[in-house]
Order: C-alpha cells, then sequence, then structure tokens
C-alpha cells in the first residue's frame, strides 16, 4: 500500500480531499529550490512588514 | 522628568520598553513590572514540546538585560490600576504590585506613573472548561505548550506515548479546549510537530492524530481563513489545510466545542448540536484567553474595573464596541491609538487590549452556545503596536502633551506568521503565511476584504529555515544586543 | 433576471467567496436570479460564484422546492460513495467524484437565521459538497487524480476551446540563457586540462578565478532562467515545454554539472 492509502481510512473526514503528488512533496523538500523559494518568501514577507509599520 | 510603567515584559511589553527606554535616554525613567525572571520566545515553545528545544534555548534571564538597557525591573505582578491616584499619592495616579522574586516575594508595593502600558497578555483560562489542566496550569488531564515550563511537561508526557507506541496504538488529540479559543496556529503546529516527531521515532504507525478545533472549516485561522494567490487566481486556506492534514493522515474535529475533560476522554458538543466523547492517551489543548484580572479603583476607592475593562478581562481602548451584530463590523472598529477609555495616559497593547469583535463569523450550536475562535493577536501585530505605543508616549514626553498620538490599526496591518509542521535542517517543513490587512476591511477590498496582492503561503523547507532564523533573530533582538533596532517585530 | 454562466476555462470560478453579512434585498435579489438562471438552463444546482457573484450562496433544486443555503459549512461528514457527476462549468463531462453519504451542516437562511441540517439523502449530500466546494474556490476536479484531471482538460481543450495565442513558442528566449550557461560550462570544463600545460602558476590562477566566476555565473544565470521561464509559463498555458517540471529539470542538469566540475576542479587543481 503506499503511503497515502495506508493514511486514508472509510470513514474518515479526510477521504475526499486533495492530496499533493510526489512530486510537490519532493519539492517541498528539495534543497535547491527551497532556496529558490527562501529567497523569494523572505522577500514577500519583507514587503508585508513594511507595509505593516 | 516622567516615568514609564510597562506591566508585563512579553512580546509587547518589552518591545514597548526597550524602545521607550532607547528614545527616552537617561532623563527619564521606564519601569517593567512583569512576574517572571525570564523572557520566552514564545512561538519556539512549540518545540520544547516535542523535545527538540530545551527552556533554556527558548528564554534567557532579564535582569542583566534590563540592567544594560537602564530599565528598572520589577519582578512582580501588577494588581491594580487607580488612576486617578489616591492614598498618599494625591492625584498621581499609580498601580499595586506584588513582588514574585529578587527577595522580595510577596512584599506589595505602590508605583506611581505619568504613563502606563498594560501589556500583560493573556490569563490561561483552563477554568472555563471542566477537567482542562487545573489552576496551577500544568493540567492533569491535558496538557499545553503556552508557556515553556508548560511545553517541557507536555514534551515529559509525549515522550512516555511515544514509548508505549512502540508495543501499542495511542491517540493523540490536539487543539482547542474550549468553543472560544484563538491561538488555533500554536496547535496546528504543535499537532504536525507531534506526527513529524512519531515519523522519526518509528512509532507513527501506532498512533492516531486527531484534530479538534471551534473553527466552522479548517484553516478558519480565527481570521476569517486567508486566501492566496495561485498561478493568478485565489485559493482558500481550507483547501491548503485539508490537504496538509490528509497528506500527514490527521482526523479532524471541527466546529467543536470541548465542554468536558476526564481522564482520557473529551466530551464535545458541535456546532449542529451533535455531542460526542473523543477517547485519548495524550491530549494537548489550548486555553480561551481571558485578561489578567487587574482591577481598577477610583481615588474614592469604588471599583471601576468594569468601566476600564471589559467583561472579559481585557482593556477597553479606542475602539468601537458598540458595532452590534456581525453585519455591522467595520474594519474602522478596531483601535488606532491603544489610550484606554477611561485615562489618556493609560495604554493597552498586545493581547491586553479588548477587540471590538471577532474576525471569523460568530456561530452557534442549537443549544446556544457559542463556538467560533476569538480574534488573535499574533507576535508581528503585538511587536509593532507596541513599539507604536511607546512611540506615542514618547513624543508626549518630549514634545508636549498634546502631541499626536501614533496610529497601529490591525486593519492596515498585515501579519506574517510561520507556522511548523516539523523540525529539521534537511527534512523539515513549515507554513509561511501573510495576510494583508489581518482584519479584513470590506471597504477597501470589496469581496474578500484582503489585499491578495500581499496574502500568500506557502508550504516547504524554506519556511522551516525562515522559522529557525527568526527563533535566534528575536532572541538576538530581545537580549538588546548591536543592531537589535533594526530587526522589524 | 437571467444571468450569464461562468464555462471553461472562465477561471473567475477560482475565486474563493465570501460569507454573507447583510440580508436583505439586495442578497433576495441574487437569490432571484440565480433560480431564474436555474430555470433557464434547466440546473437543478446552483453557486453565486457560478453566475460571478462571490458570495457564499447556494441555491438547490430538490424535489421540485427551492433550497437556499447561505455561509454554508460543513461540519461533520459520514460514509463515502462515489458520485457520478457533472456541472455546468464543465460542459458535457461527467466524473465520478468521491462523496460522503451524509453530511451535517450549517448555514443561514435568507432572513440570517442559522439553521442545522442533517442531509443523508446521497443526492442532496453530494450536491451540497459540489457547491461548498466552488464556495472555497475549487471545482470538483481537484478532487480526481491528477492524471485523470489532466485527462479532462485535455479533452476540454482539445474542444476548440484554447486560444490560438496560447499556442506553445518554438522558440523562446529563455533558450539564451541555456545556452550560455553551457558556453560557460564547457569553458569551465577546459580549465581542467590546465596542469597539461606548461604555463606558469600566474596563469593557471587567473584561470581557476575565471572558471570560479563561470561557475557562480552559471548558477546565477539558472535562478535567472526560472523566474523568466516562470513568467512566460504564466503566458502560455497550454504549453508543455514551458512546464515548471522542464524548467527544473533543465536547472538541475546544470547545477548538477557545476558540482561535478566544482569537486574535480578541487581534486585536479587544488
Ligand atoms: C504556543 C504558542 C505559539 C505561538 N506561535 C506564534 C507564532 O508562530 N507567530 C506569532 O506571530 N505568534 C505566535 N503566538 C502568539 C504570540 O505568542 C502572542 O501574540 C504574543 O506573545 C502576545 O504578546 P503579548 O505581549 O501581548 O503577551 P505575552 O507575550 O503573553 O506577554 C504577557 C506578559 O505579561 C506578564 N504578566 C501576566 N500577568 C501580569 C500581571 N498581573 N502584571 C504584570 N505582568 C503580567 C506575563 O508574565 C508575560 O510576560 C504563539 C502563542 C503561543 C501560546
Amino acid at each position: 500500500m503506499k503511503e497515502i492509502e495506508k493514511r486514508i481510512k472509510p470513514y474518515d473526514a479526510n477521504f475526499t480531499t486533495m492530496v499533493p503528488t510526489a512530486f510537490v512533496k519532493a519539492m517541498r523538500t528539495c534543497v535547491l529550490w527551497q532556496i529558490i523559494r527562501f529567497i523569494v518568501i523572505n522577500l514577500k514577507m519583507l514587503v508585508v512588514v513594511r507595509k505593516s509599520h | 522628568m516622567a516615568r514609564v510603567i510597562v506591566m508585563g515584559g512579553g512580546v509587547s511589553g518589552h518591545t514597548a520598553a526597550t524602545f521607550a527606554k532607547k528614545w527616552l535616554g537617561k532623563d527619564h525613567e521606564v519601569v517593567v513590572v512583569t512576574p517572571n525572571a525570564r523572557w520566552n520566545w514564545i512561538p519556539s515553545n512549540i518545540w520544547v514540546g516535542v523535545g527538540e528545544m530545551t527552556k533554556d534555548d527558548v528564554t534567557f534571564e532579564l535582569a542583566p538585560v534590563y540592567h544594560k538597557a537602564g530599565i528598572d525591573y520589577r519582578q512582580a505582578k501588577a494588581l491594580g490600576i487607580h488612576p486617578e491616584g489616591g492614598s498618599t499619592h494625591g492625584d498621581k495616579p499609580y498601580i499595586v504590585i506584588e513582588y514574585t522574586g529578587q527577595g522580595k516575594e510577596g512584599q506589595k508595593e505602590e508605583l506611581t506613573y505619568d504613563y502606563l502600558i498594560n501589556a500583560t497578555g493573556p490569563k490561561l483560562n483552563f477554568a472555563a472548561t471542566p477537567g482542562l489542566g487545573d489552576a496551577n496550569g500544568l493540567g492533569e488531564f491535558t496538557v499545553s505548550v503556552c508557556t515553556a515550563d508548560h511545553a517541557e511537561h507536555a514534551n515529559h508526557e509525549l515522550q512516555k506515548i511515544f514509548e508505549k507506541a512502540k508495543h501499542s496504538k495511542q491517540t493523540v488529540l490536539i487543539g482547542t479546549g474550549h468553543g472560544m479559543c484563538t491561538c488555533q496556529g500554536a496547535a496546528f503546529e504543535y499537532i504536525f510537530n507531534v506526527e513529524h516527531e512519531a515519523k522519526k521515532a518509528g512509532v507513527r504507525d501506532n498512533l492516531d492524530i486527531k484534530w479538534i478545533s471551534n473553527e466552522s472549516f479548517l484553516g478558519d485561522f480565527g481570521i476569517g481563513g486567508l486566501h492566496m494567490k495561485r498561478g493568478g487566481y485565489a485559493a482558500s486556506s481550507r483547501l491548503f489545510a485539508e490537504s496538509l492534514f490528509s497528506e500527514r493522515g490527521v482526523n479532524w474535529t471541527i466546529g467543536a466545542a470541548v465542554t468536558q475533560v476526564e481522564k482520557g476522554k473529551a466530551h464535545y458538543e458541535q456546532l449542529d448540536g451533535t455531542t460526542g466523547v473523543i477517547d485519548f492517551d495524550f491530549a494537548m489543548l489550548i486555553p480561551p484567553f481571558a485578561g489578567v484580572g487587574l482591577k481598577a479603583i477610583a481615588k474614592d476607592g469604588t471599583d471601576i474595573t468594569d468601566q476600564m475593562f471589559a467583561p472579559n478581562g481585557f482593556m477597553k481602548v479606542d475602539a468601537n464596541y458598540a458595532a452590534g451584530a456581525y453585519e455591522n463590523w467595520k474594519a474602522s472598529d478596531w483601535p488606532k491609538t491603544y489610550q484606554s477609555t477611561v485615562a489618556d495616559n493609560v495604554f493597552a497593547v498586545g493581547i491586553a487590549f479588548a477587540p471590538p469583535h471577532p474576525i471569523s463569523k460568530p456561530m452557534k450550536s442549537p443549544s446556544g452556545r457559542d463556538i467560533f475562535p476569538t480574534p488573535p493577536r499574533t507576535g508581528m501585530p503585538s511587536g509593532i503596536i507596541g513599539k507604536t505605543v511607546a512611540h506615542s508616549i514618547c513624543d508626549k514626553i518630549l514634545k508636549g502633551k498634546n502631541a499626536h498620538l501614533h496610529e497601529a490599526s490591525m486593519a492596515h496591518m498585515g501579519a506574517a506568521c510561520v507556522a511548523s509542521a516539523g523540525k529539521g535542517l534537511t527534512n523539515g517543513t513549515a507554513a509561511a503565511l501573510t495576510v494583508y490587512p489581518v482584519v479584513p476591511d470590506f471597504e477597501t477590498y470589496p469581496g474578500l476584504g484582503r489585499d491578495l496582492d500581499y496574502t500568500f503561503g506557502e508550504i516547504g523547507l524554506a519556511g522551516h529555515w525562515i522559522k529557525h532564523i527568526l527563533h535566534h533573530m528575536f532572541i538576538y533582538k530581545a537580549k538588546l544586543n548591536p543592531g537589535w533596532t533594526l530587526i522589524p517585530e | 433576471m437571467i444571468k450569464e454562466l461562468l464555462i471553461y476555462p472562465d477561471e473567475r470560478i477560482l475565486t474563493p467567496c465570501t460569507d454573507v453579512r447583510i440580508f436583505d434585498s439586495k442578497l433576495w435579489d441574487v437569490i432571484e436570479n440565480m433560480k431564474d438562471t436555474m430555470e433557464a438552463n434547466n440546473l437543478d444546482a446552483l453557486s453565486a460564484i457560478q453566475i460571478a457573484i462571490p458570495y457564499n450562496i447556494i441555491v438547490i433544486k430538490h424535489h421540485g422546492i427551492y433550497k437556499e443555503y447561505i455561509n454554508p459549512r460543513i461540519i461533520r461528514v459520514d460514509g463515502k460513495m462515489q458520485n457520478i457527476e457533472s456541472t455546468p462549468y464543465y460542459p458535457n463531462i461527467e466524473q465520478n467524484i468521491p462523496r460522503h453519504g451524509s453530511i451535517s451542516i450549517i448555514y443561514d437562511d435568507r432572513h440570517g437565521n442559522t439553521h442545522t441540517a442533517l442531509i443523508d439523502d446521497p443526492w442532496l449530500s453530494g450536491t451540497i459538497q459540489r457547491k461548498i466546494d466552488y464556495l472555497f474556490g475549487g471545482t470538483f476536479l481537484a478532487k480526481l487524480p491528477k492524471a485523470q484531471r489532466d485527462m479532462v482538460i485535455d479533452t476540454l481543450a482539445k474542444g476548440g476551446i484554447v486560444a490560438s495565442e496560447e499556442i506553445c513558442p518554438l522558440f523562446s528566449p529563455k533558450d539564451y540563457f541555456v545556452s550560455f550557461a553551457d558556453k560557460l560550462l564547457i569553458l569551465s570544463a577546459l580549465s581542467l586540462l590546465a596542469p597539461l600545460t606548461t604555463w606558469g602558476k600566474n596563469h593557471i590562477a587567473a584561470i581557476i578565478m575565471a572558471k570560479n566566476i563561470f561557475l557562480i555565473s552559471v548558477v546565477l544565470i539558472m535562478i535567472g532562467f526560472f523566474f523568466f521561464a516562470q513568467w512566460q509559463a504564466k503566458r502560455y498555458k497550454q504549453c508543455t515545454s514551458c512546464q515548471i517540471g522542464n524548467n527544473i529539470g533543465v536547472i538541475v542538469k546544470r547545477f548538477v554539472a557545476v558540482a561535478i566540475l566544482g569537486i574535480a576542479s578541487y581534486f585536479i587543481l587544488g
């Protein structure tokens, strides 16, 4: 059984929900990609912090 | 020489006191009255609660920092405010404090002030739900992660469960412990950190992890949910949250008020009137928040607490408390200067001020029980408000009583929030979210009430790095190390 | 009044909706328009966003009676079923969607009074779930496995809906990034041959310096490439060679080359 199938049992609240694909999940911990995201998220957060002061 | 007293040395009080001292210099006095000897970076308590950090990692001694800054530090708790003066002080307003340390435990003292900032944060109101925690906070049946001590205790109990899970099935219940809790974010972080640690410990398969909360949909977070741009359109935090819960195998019960806790059992009522019981082996349920119970006394000795404070114990400030029903709520109801309604030299910042109304849609079960999140006031708004009020007070002292008050409304303020979902340098994840503004402004942004260009969310390892860096950055800042003023709130 | 229905690929359908706060004649007009639109198109259920009104309103015709659900939330679910569903947003498409057989909801009526209801009629339950998906900015396709979702989108695209400007460009300026990066990589690789020459120490040091600059440039160019490609992908939605997977592939290959060259030069050039 796949990891995800193991978690989804009948009569659970979450069986009709979309779950991310393996690719999406791999990207979440892919160091190279996350370095790029790190820069982007920091910039976005700085914008919000600036706008709030 | 003027004296500014700050009651409460938490996120907002510490920010206000340190900036006030910096701007006022040696000519004026800044006093901090706070019962704790150590400062705590509260968001990292989550990691203490799963054993990834120790109490020492998330706290530091306040005395040396205040000594260095020239702030008069009283390890004491404030009991009451006398905004009109009285006793031996004539018309001079004063507060009554009771020491909890510095060798003067139990002693009372009266301190006069020119300006007072109330930054006393929340009282963790465990008593609101029978069986939730106990009067001292450390629960008999459930644990909490709201203070560093609670978090240490939570981890202690959690490790026992992990040990048992090596041999038998265990159920973990995490969420909110009352119909009107806020701070779902903290429970959200905790549940995913527990899940992550369980995987690392190799006991995930024997752990049934359940979520219970008072939100009417997953991803409400007390701010009515948020919407993020995804490839040109907006996606709701509900889809984001449901997808994360499913992926990590966490079951949820929503629209639920925990009504009573017994050993291993949580009773709840849901918005549709159903009642039920969840059996658990370990439960971390966030208590509802109330004001810390400060008293206000007029010069003639009459109790004016109900004029100065809302019924929930939070201090009334320049907000519109008469907005009435949901349909009348406006962004402009939210306070701007945080000046008390009773005395113009008293301000309340952070969690201590009384919000005019919730942000999420108020809802009741058929039995009449309120079940919806109360508005959160997270770290970033708390810090910004603290700094803004310090600025107003300093201007009044330095430029004259009529100086213009600075404004910082949560309806014009964003929040940047990083919610950890597991700690680890290469396998950690966190959801990085920003919302702008925190309080939806339906007049300026018709429809969703928020500016989608500044609202976004994403989950990944990068978010974890940011969370970890923030931990060090904020502790560095709070210790007033060189360059501390450059670090934003 | 009969309103125009949003039909794929109108992206307004993905707008999440807000709660109704004021229950007055404006709301009632919207509800009437929804009913008129349902009558005109012979529909059994409609979300307000399907006529481009971003509010949490659902109207369902069940056994000939109109039911109005305002600000609905699903509090509890029970049972599962596979529901054959279609929706006017994706014309002529039928899909088997996983749904709950029975749900418990809380909602407001047109006067703002709150009600709860246990819905165990499978048709009604499935329909409410589908309509609530719309309110939160999703369509039923979100509930399908990715392969199937792509297939549906593909079928719709072949139905002639794809606009002509969305055709994939054969050549794009982003190829300049790749070709320049590759040239730098080749030059860096050549630098590894330096020890075979009889050049002096200074020369070799200069070559190593240049090689380092080249390798760092490749990384920077690839970051630039990424943002450019992302921006471009937004303009050409149907273009498979613009998709993020391909772009990441291009980037990862170059990063690996940089890493190998870096390590090799550490051992060869010292
Ligand atoms: C587990 C957890 C995780 C969180 N995570 C995040 C996060 O990731 N991001 C985020 O933005 N926010 C987070 N928050 C919220 C954040 O911690 C609060 O918004 C913030 O601490 C509020 O600041 P405050 O100054 O109002 O209150 P506090 O920081 O609670 O400070 C109140 C202070 O007043 C003192 N005090 C109490 N009674 C008295 C009295 N009678 N007299 C004098 N002093 C008194 C207390 O000892 C305390 O020092 C989290 C909260 C919790 C509980």
